[in-house]
């Protein structure tokens, strides 16, 4: 009985009547925007000022830096001094002047 | 199954995609060989028969040896990654050696120049003024980077003669444990050559561990100075994988100063006071990672960037951008930075006294003037 009521009930020719579903992946477009906005932000941060420091301290700062440039740089070269070593005629010792 | 147009046109695209994506890899390896080259004089002139090397640099290994042909090109057939290339000219030349940059395989093509070496003769003595036989004398090169160009030990008289270039710097290790240095920095050669006197104080060990608040940390560079003394620079080392350093130092007064080539510690530096002293514990505070953009009308630009800690009154170990002008520096809640485009056209460009703050730092160049 109840199922011949339930089957009456029905609307054949449209068929059951359902809310709209949201697609799966309606987050994603939001979330992209979120991601990019981010990272623009993050890319444009301010520019910094170039200068701005003055007296003495910046003074001692720079001559310690020109120092620390060429020491970087010579122990960066190490690797060249080992590898030369590699080939024979390198480490051959010879007499001076 | 039929395809519709978009689907062809999909695949074409994809295809021209991918035989535009070999191109690259056509350049690089043309013909055969993994690695092609060309040795010029300064004048362009092919060099003939010169030695060429392929090193691994990574692993410190000899790969594949080879000489020029009478056009000066050289081949090499074995694949490295992380390549340095040398070429040394027949010593009759009197033409330098010259280094390739890092990574050599990248470029499709290499093209090396030996430029006139000069004489350098060096005399080393201990502190009684006695001559010093068996100490390594090492010749530096600065162009693009700094390369050593040539390495001999001293006689039995404490002489060595090397090539030169215009301005070098030169270097003496101590034959002994543990192998104290002296220098000479942008040494002027003449022409005619130079001669150069080289005092090689007695040495000290200096030992200690690095820490970090994780435990030791490995690959810590330290570098020791006598202090007062402007080509004072005692040597340099790398703490191994306990932490564990040894230098040398004289009997004076000895800076000593720990970088972190990693970027993740603050950079530090002790005084010593003069004579031998105990083992050293040096603990390393971790930074806060500022990144630095160096750019030039907004593109990227390569540079080296170094942080300043004011507390400590040092600077961080300097980083290479990356080809995006990206570079990580280590920092306190108050810092400095300075960076330096690789491209010389350029000027180099600083930030002082800033507060840390979470967010990208960009640095825009000018020409230099």
């Amino acid at each position: 009985m109840a199922v011949g009521l339930k089957s009456r009930l029905r609307l054949p020719e449209t068929g059951p009547v359902r809310a709209p579903r949201r697609s799966r992946l309606a987050w994603l477009p939001p979330f992209a925007a979120g991601v990019l906005l981010g990272w623009l932000a993050w890319e444009q941060s301010a520019p910094a000022e170039a200068g701005g420091g003055s007296g003495p301290r910046r003074e001692g700062a720079l001559e310690e830096l020109a120092h620390a440039r060429l020491e970087q740089a010579l122990i960066r070269a190490e690797p060249t001094a080992r590898l030369l070593a590699l080939v024979p005629a390198a480490a051959e010792p010879e007499g001076g002047p | 199954m039929r395809l519709r147009p978009t689907q062809i046109a999909l695949l074409a695209v994809g295809a021209l995609a991918l035989s535009l994506a070999g191109v690259p890899y056509l350049l690089r390896t043309p013909g055969t060989g993994a690695l092609r080259g060309v040795v010029v004089d300064a004048r362009g002139f092919g060099v003939v028969d010169a030695s060429v090397y392929l090193f691994e640099e990574e692993a410190l290994r000899l790969v594949e040896e080879t000489r020029t042909d009478p056009d000066g090109d050289f081949e090499f057939h074995l694949p490295v990654s992380g390549a340095r290339v040398l070429v040394k000219a027949p010593e009759a030349s009197r033409l330098l050696p010259a280094w390739s940059a890092s990574g050599a395989e990248a470029q499709s093509r290499l093209a090396l120049v030996l430029h006139p070496a000069r004489e350098l003769g060096v005399r080393v003595r201990d502190e009684r003024g006695a001559p010093l036989p068996l100490a390594e004398v090492r010749v530096y090169e600065e162009r693009e980077e700094v390369a050593v160009l040539a390495s001999v030990r001293t006689d039995h008289e404490g002489r060595a003669r090397l090539p030169a270039p215009e301005r070098a710097h030169v270097a003496v290790r101590a034959p002994s444990e543990p192998h104290l240095m002296r220098w000479r920095f942008d040494l002027e050669v003449p022409a005619g050559g130079a001669r150069l006197e080289l005092e090689v104080p007695d040495s000290l060990p200096l030992s200690g561990v690095v820490r970090g608040p994780e435990g030791p940390l490995a690959g810590v560079v330290l570098v020791s100075w006598e202090e007062g003394a402007f080509e004072g620079w005692n040597g340099f080392t790398r703490s191994d994988s306990a932490g564990r350093f040894t230098l040398a130092r004289t009997r004076g007064a000895t800076l000593l100063r720990a970088l972190d080539p990693s970027g993740a510690h603050l950079p530090t530096r002790l005084r010593l006071a003069p004579g031998a002293g105990e083992p050293l514990a040096l603990e390393l505070e971790p930074g806060a990672p500022q990144v630095v953009r160096t750019t030039r009308n907004g593109l990227p630009l390569e540079a080296f960037v170094w942080s300043w800690s004011p507390t400590a009154e040092v600077w961080s170990w300097g980083a290479r951008s990356d080809p995006a002008g990206r570079a990580t520096v280590p920092v306190g809640e108050r810092f400095s930075i300075h960076a330096e485009p690789r491209d010389r056209a350029f000027a180099s460009m600083e930030a002082w006294d800033l507060p840390y703050r979470m967010e990208s730092l960009r640095l825009e160049a000018q020409p230099r003037r």
